[in-house]
């Protein structure tokens, strides 16, 4: 039986603060009970010292911090306070705020206590600490104490499961039967609530359909409308800072805020650093503003249980339970202990005491734990145990006489996909086993969602393509949907695309303002890259400036880029009556229903004997090289082919010209700077070489390097044995005319594939991936959060040459 | 649980009775943490040296090691309190004992000093992803400052070390922090790097050393062929002897000099071949045997790796040249890296929020200066006994830490054989040395534990046969025949005759080309499982009663890569072999994460950027939250319809609140409104699918303590992955026959019945040294001339690169054991089948391949073997030989039919009679408390009692109706009293009850309050509300809180009801 109050005798309750409103609300049902209710600190301050907001301004205009001014402030409260040896240096602080009167005593406490009847509630550990206050009101008062005993509850039970989701998933049912019982909802409680278990218990609380109050208590400190404030009061002004708030946040936090602002404005008048590094701090120890809920399953957050309820336990696991004090504050436990303040050990017992009381109190339904959540491993705690609780050593208890099994409805799709999930666990004769089947209709849509590509749709397209649209989709026509005829990419360019563009335009100018000298042309590159200067032969596109850190780089680039046009000079000096074609544009129709545009980077058409011939270059600043059997089997590596289709189509050119080799000349190769003990010399050259297919026409080769030799310095793999023929490098690299032609009429039937299927809507998420880490369309490609391919189910595909091992594997 | 020990574990166990430092070396299956448990549990109980659980600090390194020993320690001190031991029951102290980990005890007393740190004491633990990012972004900004201003050192650096990015120069800086993270002290570690590392004594030391590795290797060489009467070998031998010890480099290098035809290195056009000149070629008139053929192979590489370094390396003077001229940039960066740690520094002080790192470098402060004396001193009075469970993992810091506050009581568990955690910096050297020094009774004692009680004898035969061959002082840390060998101490289990069904395997298959290695591996081991589960292969499992047939939850599969992981998942899904993995996700790179970015990216850029809007839109639209048709989708993208999609159109209203809410509150919107959970059925996976967005969620409060607003945290998550910051959360370790996969790593300190080990010929990587420049402890930081100059001459580079390697693959061999030692029963080797011959794998392997010498150490004894340059698992397992392989290792018929003919898992059959229940619906209401008056006070208006306040609390206790102050004492006071009390309106009160501070609770209209003077006459049907106030009364702003106050007291006393304000200092009243 709990207590019960007459109106006729005076009482003075001592309660927990968690069950203040029980007792006020008491007096509801008997309005004439005389009745005060007193927290164990309210209680307190009755006897020792007070202070207030001067006693604290003192201290913090003195330097101490807030924290630190908190602290000493509760010790300074101390009665006892002369009977500390250490904290004797601090005497003289708490002399003078007793002097000034910011430490005040309340007058005449012990009239609190005259006939009066003390009821101590919800303290168990702190009794004898309760005693020692009510012997300094001068009466022999021995208080009584709540009986709790006998409220009935439906007795407790200590189950294990392996996760939470599995915990909850019992506890939920354990509360919809006792709802469906009777209970009224208000009077169900969840005790040992974690962050990790929130959103858990938001879904749960959906599929059971009732709400649990989750309050997820942050710090004044993290709300928006302090960051406002802060930043503003630290540019402006306290009442500027106060408006710039209010403008958001016309909240409560903003009243709270406020509020102390004004308060400890003038402790610091000379810095706002200070003032501002101190609403921080007192930020930091202010909960926001939260509304109540009602007809909820209430979180309990401290082990007292309500006068009226069910308790369900979570989470019970070691570590958590029995909460330890850590020892923290200006002094430490045993300088405490001479002040008489609770040290940690004392308040860690209390809890201690107050759990064990909570767990043997009747009103405890349940104590549940996981064994693991959310990739933590935990451990029942041994203060369950040793409750001597009723430890069930089976994981689940759900067969107790009439309860139901699954009360989860409507919304319990998540809870039945999550059990089945792991159905290889559930054994026929689970119980858990029917819950499904109350759900299998939600479950028939189970793991439906399909992210293929269901369009069919072809969307209106211009048929204009440039090489790198068509690689596009040669990788992944999805891919090519996105970023070519929806333009959704939208990565900038960066800065290592932009040194190629000034490398480019370097070489590019080289021909076109063959005055200017190499420093020249590198600056002015830069200006046009920059938007300095508007670039005459392209479209102007909003250009950024470069930054600091990127002019170093391409200073420190210059000597690469001055190599590479050096080395193309000297390759372009043997040349006959050479005409070059530097970033030259070329956009035709073709008779298939497509057309074509781009610029080549460089033409150069020079005699040959009675021909006249024509080089294709390609400058590429990174490593990219032309592979002809990706081109030839996927379509990739389809720039040059194209090039040369181009070429031969193009009416600005000599159109009777013959290919003399398509080719990549590197630019700013990275072999330049990983140099292997090579000398910078021999290496520039060696790695200035063009690479890709050269004409098998030898003549054509003695008119550019003069003698026959053994290897070429210009070209990648070509050399001549000393019979005259080539070497087995060099076989491999030499095509014929026709051959020329051929690779030019493949690039045009793979563009005519390609507008086919892309003029039929064919936007198949169907990306190209290679064996070999030869290709990979999916490894950089910005939109996997819109095709959500498996990249398990990805088949590679392999070169029909390829053989062997997959590559290498990396450690862990 | 009753325990049973032998005369080694007792030992250990008692030796708590004699001060002192005690190191156990205990074997894998050892009963370490029974005597680790034991020993805590007598110490508790010694009623001759009384100690109480609080004296005791034990030292972990995981929570599920702390918690595992708490568990048993309760339960130890539980029974001995019900065995008579204990006359209390003392198992409660264990939840507040200093049973912890280092991280959670460091943690532990940064908070209590924390005041003493200049630290608030509220301090928490951030995660990860937010520190490295913000450090990143730092590092970025103060380069940036240096790019806009450099001084001309900077300039230099730039010029030399920055070509189309400065990765190189970040990585080093962030090098640099990491170290320093880890060492005991900061600030001389960055001195070091500044001062020390470049001083002659340094250089002239790492010159001895350079002189010393190369006579090692001359010594090796010499030794390996000095016992031989061949006449070829004792040439070679004769060369070796001309190389070796010679007393210094420069001697050395001069006996290279001299030899023929090389007057001058100069002139040495030096390639490989060149090394090996001087000798001989094989030739069958000398009669060599394959071993000769084989030392002399060792011998010439030996001799010739001594040759090329003394070519390359050349005159060291020149080198030390090179290394002065990098100092100005090395000192610099170390600058920079403490500007970085100092910026870094003040973002989390001002967030109160630290890595564990952190903490332990705070800590350390606590015992390591001068002012805080008197705080180690209470540290180390505090504790009786220290005692470190897995000590062989304990980093440098840690240690420190420890010999600072251990007063000789410390006990330290451990085997240094499963130290494999030096990516995170244990430091098996300090485990060596204590063992080591306390053999020799230096210091302290050591006890060893060998004997294995989990393993069946074949078992532990077979893996002291691989171990004996592998592991020595000098790879590997120990001398695994002297007193390392496990030895089988489960005799009563399996009795003590061989069972050849154990006997370890090698399964060898023909590879199918078309498949990856994995799935290769997987599907023999999928059929080999199904196989034993079919025949009923029968286990012995600990804990259980006598043997019985293996079910799915007796295998396990331990890979060394994680990627291999999903592979397996996926043929043994196919198999229908339950198996559960413990996987670190990686959060950046899912599906589920993607679209939860592209969900938060929408509201910040909608309106500002119309591609990425679109992209978003797309993202969402596409997911398995709205499934939308595509060609639908895609048209509204073309035709801009998607703008007034309801999708885009909330987002739009949600923008404000979103933006201004804290990020939890944001992000549980989001996931609650587009319905991310409950629509997770459609993808599957549920479980393991909400446990990601629940981190998100978890992630996201981070991001509130972390003080972040909405859009910096969209900014976050392109932050980790600009920068590539690890964003991955923990493994499933859920229960259920099924067969499991992990990591060896995470296979420490777990067995199983029988294990898979796959992956044999995957190569080592032995150093961890692959870039440009070089941060190490013991070597500082090495920056090569510029970016071109070649290192490959750098001895320095060589002589750190040597020790890595030396330290990777004795940490590869720890890794080994932890695989092999975690088998109770069986363990299998997975291994493909060579083209040839079926037994070639299993013949010595080819030289440049491996390299087995017989390596002797410096004092010259015969008997230590040297694995030199194992490249795989696969070749440890060679080394046992054909004899060896031949008589124990049987050899499965591997040869696997495609497709692999799965056995049909468990079948799963449904119930029938599905049960109904009525649903239970409930409204919440949401409602908000108000406060009518001040019942309750902020914290900051405690004791707020001034003049009004005092005089308030005089009322309160004052009564109206006798009007009684004989009790203040204070004249003053009492005339104050006295005036009120003189009011006409308490003239006559007869017949009034009075309540003081009448409090009062409404949870109807949710209003609490209290009433200072409350007055009811019964009989009168009358109630009066006196409220007081220190002097006007005139506001108009009371008269709402007095209307609360009427409608209360009326409706609850259903009373005539009147409510006056009374003025304190006025002693006037008003009626409101």
């Amino acid at each position: 039986m709990l207590f019960e109050f007459v109106s006729e005798k005076k009482y003075v309750v001592i309660s927990h603060p968690s069950r203040k409103d029980y007792y006020l609300l008491k007096k509801k049902e008997n309005p004439f009970l005389d009745l005060s209710v007193y927290t164990l600190d309210e209680l307190r301050s009755l006897f020792d010292y007070n202070y207030d907001n001067r006693a604290l301004e003192y201290l913090l205009k003195k330097g101490f911090s807030y924290g630190v001014s908190k602290d000493m402030l509760a010790a300074f409260s101390s009665d006892l306070f002369e009977n500390a040896v250490e904290a004797k240096s601090y005497e003289y602080l708490r002399n003078e705020l007793i002097e000034k009167g910011f430490l005040f005593k309340t007058p005449h406490p012990e009239k609190t206590f005259e006939n009066v009847i003390v009821l101590v509630s919800g303290y168990y550990g702190e009794i004898p600490l309760i005693k020692t206050y009510l012997n300094k009101s001068g009466f022999d008062i021995e208080p009584v104490l709540e009986n709790e005993d006998e409220e009935n509850g439906v007795g407790t039970t200590l189950d294990t499961f392996k996760d939470p989701f599995e915990e909850l998933h019992y506890v939920f049912n354990k509360i919809a039967y006792d709802i469906k019982n009777g209970t009224p909802i208000d009077e169900i409680y969840l005790y040992g609530v974690s962050s990790t278990h929130i959103p858990l218990i938001h879904e749960y609380s959906k599929a059971y359909g009732f709400v649990v109050d989750i309050d997820y208590r942050l710090r004044i400190f993290d709300t928006r409308a302090f960051r406002n404030f802060i930043s503003s009061f630290l540019a402006s002004d306290l009442e500027t800072a106060i408006k710039e708030m209010r403008k958001y946040d016309d909240d409560k936090n903003a009243d709270k805020i406020e509020k102390f602002a004004r308060q400890f404005a003038s402790v610091f008048p000379d810095s706002k650093e200070k003032t501002a590094a101190l609403y921080k701090d007192i930020a930091k120890t202010i909960m926001p503003y939260e509304p109540r809920k009602e007809k909820v399953v209430r979180v309990l957050k401290e082990a007292v249980s309500p006068l009226h309820g069910h308790v369900y336990c979570i989470g019970f696991s070691m570590g958590v339970y029995p909460t330890v004090v850590t020892e923290k504050g200006f002094f430490s436990d045993e300088e405490k202990a001479r002040l008489g303040i609770p040290t940690s050990k004392d308040r860690s017992l209390w809890d201690n005491a107050r759990l064990e009381r909570f767990l043997l109190n009747r009103s405890v339904v349940s104590i549940t734990y996981s064994e693991e959540i959310f990739g933590e491993s935990q451990f029942v705690s041994g203060f369950a145990k040793k409750m001597a609780l009723v430890v069930n050593e089976n994981p689940i208890a759900l067969n107790e006489e009439g309860e139901a099994y699954e009360f989860a409805h409507d919304k319990g799709a998540f809870l039945a996909s999550s059990m089945l999930d792991l159905f290889v666990k559930y054994r026929t004769d689970d119980p858990r086993r029917i819950g499904y089947q109350t759900l299998s209709g939600i479950l028939d849509e189970y793991a439906k969602y399909d992210p293929k590509y269901t369009g069919t749709k072809a969307f209106k397209t211009n048929k204009k393509y440039s090489a790198s649209a068509l690689k596009n989709y040669r990788s992944c026509p999805f891919k090519y949907l996105l970023n070519n005829v929806l333009y959704l990419d939208e990565s900038e360019i960066g800065f290592p695309a932009r040194i190629g563009t000034v490398f480019h335009k370097v070489l590019e100018l080289s021909h076109t303002k063959p005055s200017l000298d190499f420093d020249e042309a590198y600056s002015l590159a830069m200006d046009i890259e920059e938007g300095k200067i508007s670039d005459p032969s392209r479209r102007s596109e909003e250009k950024l400036p470069f930054t600091a850190k990127e002019r170093i780089i391409l200073l420190n680039l210059k000597e690469y880029c001055k190599t590479s046009l050096e080395f193309q000079k000297s390759f372009e000096k043997n040349l006959k009556n050479p005409y070059f074609y530097s970033e030259k544009r070329f956009d035709f129709s073709s008779d298939k229903g497509f057309s074509l545009s781009g610029y080549y980077d460089k033409v150069i058409q020079f005699d040959n004997a009675d021909k006249r011939s024509s080089f294709i270059i390609d400058f590429k600043s990174g490593t990219e090289s032309f592979d002809e059997d990706l081109f030839k089997e996927f379509g990739l590596s389809l720039q040059l082919p194209l090039y040369a289709y181009a070429l031969k189509h193009d009416k600005d050119l000599a159109s009777d010209t013959e290919i003399a080799g398509i080719y990549i000349a590197p630019i700013c190769h990275y072999g330049l700077e990983n140099p292997d003990g090579k000398e910078l010399e021999e290496l520039d050259n060696e790695a200035c070489k063009m690479g890709g297919i050269f004409n098998n026409d030898k003549m054509l080769y003695s008119v550019i390097e003069g003698e026959l030799a053994k290897s070429s310095k210009f070209f990648g793999s070509l050399g001549v044995k000393n019979d005259g023929s080539w070497t087995a490098a060099a076989s491999k690299r030499v095509r014929t005319q026709e051959e020329f032609l051929d690779l030019a009429n493949r690039a045009e039937a793979w563009i005519a594939l390609a507008n086919d299927q892309i003029s039929n809507g064919l936007f198949l998420v169907d990306p190209l991936v290679l064996t070999h880490n030869r290709y990979d369309a999916c490894s950089s490609c910005p939109f996997h959060d819109v095709c959500f391919v498996d990249k398990g189910s990805i088949k590679k595909q392999s070169l029909s040459k390829d053989v062997g091992n997959e590559e290498e594997e990396g450690e862990e | 649980m009753a325990m049973k020990f032998n005369d080694e574990q007792l030992a250990a166990i008692n030796s708590y009775q004699e001060k002192g430092n005690y190191l156990v070396s205990a074997g894998a299956g050892s009963g370490k943490t029974a005597v680790l448990t034991e020993r805590i549990k007598r110490i508790v109980c010694d009623k001759t040296n009384p100690t109480k659980v609080s004296e005791l600090l034990v030292l972990t390194f995981t929570n599920k090691a702390a918690a595992e020993m708490k568990t048993r320690t309760r339960e130890a001190l539980v029974s001995a309190f019900y065995g008579g031991e204990l006359d209390q029951d003392l198992s409660p102290e264990v939840e507040f004992s200093d049973i912890t980990t280092f991280d959670a005890f460091f943690l532990k007393l940064v908070k209590k000093y924390a005041y003493r740190l200049g630290l608030d004491p509220n301090i928490g633990i951030a995660s990860n992803d937010f520190i490295l990012s913000e450090k990143r972004k730092i590092l970025e900004a103060i380069l940036n400052e240096k790019y806009e201003n450099p001084d001309p050192t900077f300039e230099a650096l730039a010029k030399n070390y920055v070509l189309k990015n400065d990765n190189e120069i970040t990585d080093v800086i962030l090098g640099i922090m990491d170290k320093a993270d880890l060492v005991p002290s900061k600030e001389e570690f960055y001195l070091d790097l500044k001062e020390r590392f470049f001083s002659d004594e340094y250089f002239e030391a790492r010159k001895k050393e350079l002189y010393e590795t190369l006579n090692d290797d001359v010594k090796a060489a010499y030794y390996l062929g000095m016992d031989s009467s061949n006449e070829l070998l004792e040439k070679d031998t004769a060369i070796a002897n001309s190389y070796l010890d010679l007393g210094d480099y420069e001697t050395m290098l001069d006996r290279l000099k001299a030899e023929e035809d090389h007057k001058s290195t100069d002139k040495i056009t030096f390639k490989g071949k060149e090394a090996t000149a001087g000798f001989e070629r094989n030739s069958p008139k000398y009669g060599l045997t394959e071993s000769d053929n084989y030392k002399r192979a060792i011998i010439k590489e030996l001799i010739g790796g001594v040759k090329e370094t003394l070519y390359k390396v050349g005159d060291i003077n020149k080198q030390k040249e090179k290394y002065l001229f990098t100092r100005p940039f090395v000192s610099l960066l170390v600058d920079i890296a403490k500007e970085v740690d100092a910026r870094l520094s003040e973002y989390k002080k001002e967030r109160g929020a630290y890595t564990f790192s952190d903490i332990a470098s705070i800590a350390r402060k606590l015992v390591n200066e001068e002012e805080n004396s008197d705080i180690l001193e209470s540290i180390k009075h505090k504790y009786k006994f220290i005692m470190v469970d897995e000590y062989q993992d304990t980093s440098d810091l840690q240690e420190f830490f420890i010999s600072k506050i251990a007063n000789d009581n410390l006990f330290m568990v451990g085997d240094i054989k499963q130290s494999i955690y030096r990516f995170r910096n244990a430091n098996p050297d300090i485990f060596a040395g204590k063992l080591r020094d306390f053999s020799l009774l230096k210091g302290g004692k050591a006890f060893s534990l060998q004997k294995n009680f989990r393993s069946r004898m074949e078992v532990i035969s077979d893996i002291n046969s691989i171990f004996e061959r592998i592991m020595t002082p000098s790879l590997g840390d120990v001398d695994y025949p002297k007193g390392h060998a496990l030895e089988f101490g489960n005799v009563w289990l399996y009795g003590d005759s061989p069972k050849p069904e154990y006997t370890t395997e090698i399964l060898s298959y023909d590879a199918d080309k078309s498949l990856s290695l994995h799935e290769n591996e997987a599907r023999v081991i999928a059929n080999d499982i199904i196989d034993k589960v079919v025949k009923g292969f029968m286990v012995d499992v600990k804990g259980e009663v006598g043997p019985r047939k293996v079910s799915w939850k007796d295998f396990a599969i331990l890979v060394p890569v994680k990627k291999a992981i999903p592979v397996y998942q996926k043929v043994f899904g196919e198999a229908k072999i339950p198996l559960i993995a413990t996987i670190q996700e990686d959060l950046s790179d899912n599906d589920l994460n993607l679209l939860f970015m592209r969900l938060l990216k929408l509201p910040v850029i909608i309106g500002v950027d119309e591609k990425a809007t679109k992209h978003c839109y797309a993202s969402i639209k596409r997911s398995y939250l709205y499934e939308e048709n595509d060609d639908k989708l895609f048209s509204s993208l073309i035709d801009g319809s998607y703008m007034n999609d309801p999708l885009i159109l909330e987002m739009k209203k949600d923008k404000d609140f979103l933006l201004s809410s804290p990020i939890y509150k944001a992000v549980t919107f989001l996931i609650e409104k587009y319905k991310m959970v409950d629509k997770l059925v459609r993808i599957g996976d549920v479980k393991s699918n909400f446990k990601k967005i629940a981190l998100f969620i978890n992630n996201a409060f981070m991001a509130d303590q972390m003080a972040l607003d909405y859009e910096a945290y969209v900014g976050h998550f392109d932050d980790i992955k600009k920068y590539n910051i690890d964003y991955a959360m923990g493994g499933d370790s859920a229960d259920g026959d099924a067969a499991r996969i992990m990591s060896i790593h995470a296979s420490k300190g777990l067995e199983f019945p029988i294990i898979y080990c796959p992956h044999n010929k995957r190569k080592l990587s032995k150093s961890s040294t692959a870039g440009l420049y070089l941060v190490s402890n013991k070597y500082g930081v090495l920056l090569p001339k510029n970016r071109t100059d070649e290192r490959s001459d750098n001895f320095l580079y060589n002589l750190i690169k040597k020790e890595d390697a030396e330290k990777g693959l004795s940490e590869y061999m720890r890794l080994f054991y932890v695989e092999l030692t975690r088998a109770s029963d069986q363990i299998i080797f997975l291994l493909p089948k060579e083209e040839g011959s079926e037994y070639k794998s299993f013949a010595i392997p080819s030289l440049n391949r491996t390299i087995l010498a017989r390596k002797k150490t410096k004092e010259g004894k015969s008997d230590e073997y040297s694995l030199v340059n194992p490249n795989t698992f696969a070749d440890f397992i060679n080394l046992l030989g054909p004899d060896f392989l031949g008589k124990k290792l049987l050899r499965k018929d591997g040869s696997v039919e495609k497709p692999v003919p799965f056995v049909k898992g468990n079948d799963i059959e449904y119930m029938d009679e599905p049960h109904l229940y009525e649903s239970i619906e409930v409204t919440p209401i949401i409602k908000e408390a108000k406060r009518a008056s001040k019942s309750s006070l902020d914290p900051l208006d405690e004791g707020k009692l001034v003049y009004g306040d005092r005089m308030h609390r005089l009322l309160e206790v004052t009564s109206f109706i006798t009007k009684d102050i004989s009790f203040i004492k204070d004249e003053k006071d009492k005339a104050a009293v006295e005036k009120v009390l003189a009011n006409s309106l308490f003239n006559d009160l007869s017949g009034f009850k009075e309540y003081h501070e009448y409090s009062y609770y409404d949870e109807v209209n949710e209003v609490h309050g209290s009433i200072d003077l409350l007055l009811v006459n019964k009989s009168k049907r009358q109630a009066i509300i006196i409220d007081y106030k220190s002097s006007h009364i005139d506001d108009e702003g009371y008269d709402k809180q007095m209307a609360i106050y009427k409608d209360y007291v009326h409706r609850v006393f259903g009373f005539d009801t009147k409510a006056y304000l009374l003025s304190i200092s006025q002693g006037t009243t008003k009626e409101a």
